[in-house]
Formats: structure tokens, sequence, C-alpha cells
């Protein structure tokens, strides 16, 4: 009798067991469901997001060409001109909607129409642009507005120490190349000192004693020895690989 | 009464009532599945506008086109795209008229279905210039 009373009693729970397994396959399921319908709606809004992304490639593309430009002896102006070309072109081949760019190149106080330009005495050289950028699409089922700001920024450190031998100097100068604050290579760089204040700059282009060590990290060692006196600046003009030109001048210290 | 009290075949309803829900559940997957397969023509231009995105990061491609490397843009597409893609690129300038001489294409189109991907390449050179690059996408059926 306790027997079939046991036997009774347990045979409920290899069901109850089956139960619950097709809940939890059930649930599985419809999370799965969810998901595959969570993965077609982020193919829906991929297509929006590299759009963006080739508009902000194209302003982006058009900042480093202007600044290198302007960096090189070209007119402020350029950049204008660039963007608007390049406006017309989006708003020419864009067939799925209108799409319109409009441009805010930063006025402050170090930005003059978006660029700006620093080589102090301690060694700093700055070539930066900045613009504001807005993006209107309308097509025939949705509509967009997409702010951004585009920043290019290519930066020069110069620090310049030397031994001294009588009048003859052994310099060394680290160059460090940043685009954007991180380590960038150089195409060329060219480096003068002057020997007197206010005397003429001399390239060390001239000297056969001049060494570079490239560290591959966007610092550079140049060594080269001159004639001076106890007072001696150095000055390197580089353009890094986007050709963008950048100054920066340096008191060389003796150690 | 004998009725009411006999419940055994009870949970068997129940476990076959959510059997069936089980099945249905998975037939309705069926054809929420068919838009994650990226069948549509949708997919594909999606899939060509990120391929030249890509490229012209750091102003490769522009570079590319400057140059005329033809030969090394279309060995880049082919890299780019899966090889059950056709696919034919053209460069034109801002006023339309075709850069490239030579045809930059995966050889000849496998299917009538075509969609096509406009992409604006501004160039990084101190001259500045804008390119128009139309690629032409193809999937192998």
């Amino acid at each position: 009798m306790t027997r079939r009373l046991r036997k009774h009693g347990t045979s409920g729970q290899a069901l109850i067991i089956t139960s619950l397994i097709i809940a939890v396959l059930l649930l599985s399921t419809t999370y799965y469901v969810f998901e595959m319908k969570r993965s077609v709606m982020k193919d829906v809004t991929t297509k929006s997001n590299s759009c963006l992304k080739a508009i902000r490639l194209s302003t982006t593309n058009t900042m480093i060409s202007a600044l290198a430009n302007f960096t090189n002896g070209g007119e402020r102006e350029v950049f204008i001109t660039d963007f608007n070309r390049l406006s017309s072109n989006i708003r020419k081949h864009y067939y799925e909607g209108e799409c319109l760019l409009r441009f805010t190149p930063l006025n402050s106080s170090s930005y003059l129409n978006g660029t700006y330009t620093l080589c102090d005495q301690n060694g700093m050289g700055i070539a930066s642009s900045y613009v504001s950028f807005v993006v209107n699409y309308s097509g025939l089922t949705e509509a967009y507005c997409w702010e951004f700001s585009t920043n290019v920024t290519t930066t020069l450190i110069l620090r310049s120490t030397h031994t001294s031998n009588g009048t003859e100097k052994t310099v060394n100068v680290t160059c460090q190349m940043l685009n954007e604050n991180e380590p960038a290579l150089m195409k060329d760089i060219a480096m003068f000192y002057q020997n007197e204040s206010d005397g003429p700059w001399i390239s060390t282009d001239s000297y056969s004693n001049v060494t570079t060590n490239d560290f591959g990290n966007g610092t550079y060692l140049i060594s080269f020895i001159v004639q001076a006196q106890d007072f001696l600046q150095v000055s390197a003009s580089a353009h890094d690989s986007r050709d963008v030109l950048v100054v920066a001048n340096a008191t060389s210290t003796q150690v | 009464m004998r009725l009411l009290r006999d419940n055994k075949g009870q949970i068997r309803i129940i476990e076959a009532f959510f059997a069936s829900l089980l099945i249905l559940s998975t037939i309705a997957l069926i054809p929420s599945q068919n838009p994650v397969i990226d069948t549509t023509n949708e997919a594909l231009q999606l899939k060509g506008q990120d391929a030249l995105t890509t490229l012209d990061s750091n102003g490769y491609l522009s570079t590319l086109i400057e140059n005329e490397n033809w030969t090394v843009l279309r060995k880049c597409l082919i890299s780019s795209l899966s090889p059950a893609i056709w696919f034919n690129l053209t460069v034109f300038d801002e006023n339309m008229s075709a850069l490239n001489n030579t045809p930059i294409s995966s050889g000849s189109p496998v299917s009538e279905k075509i969609v096509s991907a406009e992409y604006v390449c501004a160039g990084i050179s101190r001259q500045y210039r804008v390119y128009v690059v139309r690629l032409q996408l193809s999937r192998v059926t």
C-alpha cells in the first residue's frame, strides 16, 4: 500500500519537469524571435549611420586638404571654397533624398575662420582647424538632422639640448609629431639654428654631420654640430604625412 | 462524478498544448529570418557603401584615384567584398566625366539585379579635388 502511494505521489514530478523544460524552450524561442527582430532593425539603422560616416569622412578629408593648402602658403578662404564644393557635390549626388551640408568655421579667441596656427619660442608648433557641421537629410520616408564637429590638428613639440666644447656645440633636438594628439609620422623636416640674438636662421642642410634617428613612433632625434657662443636657438619646419606644415622654435639648453 | 475525480489526463492536455505552442512559435520564426540573410538590395548597397568608406579611411581611396592606380583599387575591392558579389566601379570627376580608362570590375555581371552605391570622395592633397565614385553591385545567384 505504501509502495503504491509513493509511486503515485512521484508520477507528476516528471510531468512538471517536462512542462518546465517546455516553458524554458518557449521563453528562449520568444527571446530568439525578439533578437532576430532587433538585428533586422539594426540593419535598417546602419544605413543612416553609414551615410553619416561617409559624410564625416569627406568633411575630415576636406579639412586636411584645406589645412595643408593654408599652412603651405594658401589663402585662409580655401576652407570656405572647399566646403562649398563638397556641400554642392553631396547635394547633387544624393539620390535617395535631399542632403544638405552646412558648415560653420570656429571663430574664438584662438581660431579665426576655423583655423589656428601657433609657433611659440618654447618648442610648440600647432596648425589646426575646427569646423562645425549640420547635415539635414530628408528622404521619402524619413528625415534626419545630424550635428557634429571636426577638428584636425597637427602639433610639433621640440626640445633641444646641447653639450659645449668651447664654441663648438653638439646639439640634440627631439621632435615629436602629433596628429589629433596621437603620435604621427613626419613626411620631411628642415632644421635651422640661430647662434646670435636677432641673427639669421642658418639651415643645417649645409652640414654633413646631421644625423636623424627615427624611433618609429612619431619621435625623431636630430643631432648636429654648430659653432655658437652662449646663445643658441633651433627651429624646425616639418610636414606631417598629410602634408600639413608646422613650425616650432625652441631655445637650446646646455647639459 | 467519476469524471470529475479522474484528472489523470489533464497534464497530458497541458503538455500537448505547450508542445503545439512550441511548434507554432517555431513556424512563426521562419519568415522573420529572411531579412537577416541580407539578400535585399538595400543590404547590398550598404555593403558597397561600407567598402568604399573603409577604403577611404585616411584618404587612401582618393590617393589611389589621384595616382590612377586602378589595379590596386580593383584588388582592394576584391579583398573588401565577398567573392559572391560582382562589382563594377567607375570614377568620375566633379563634371561627371569618367576618369578610369580601364574597367575596375570583377568580370561580367552575373545577375540582372544590379544595385548602385554612389560615394562622394574628397581628396586630401593640397590641390583639392572631389570625385564621385559609382559602385555597381550584383549578387551571384
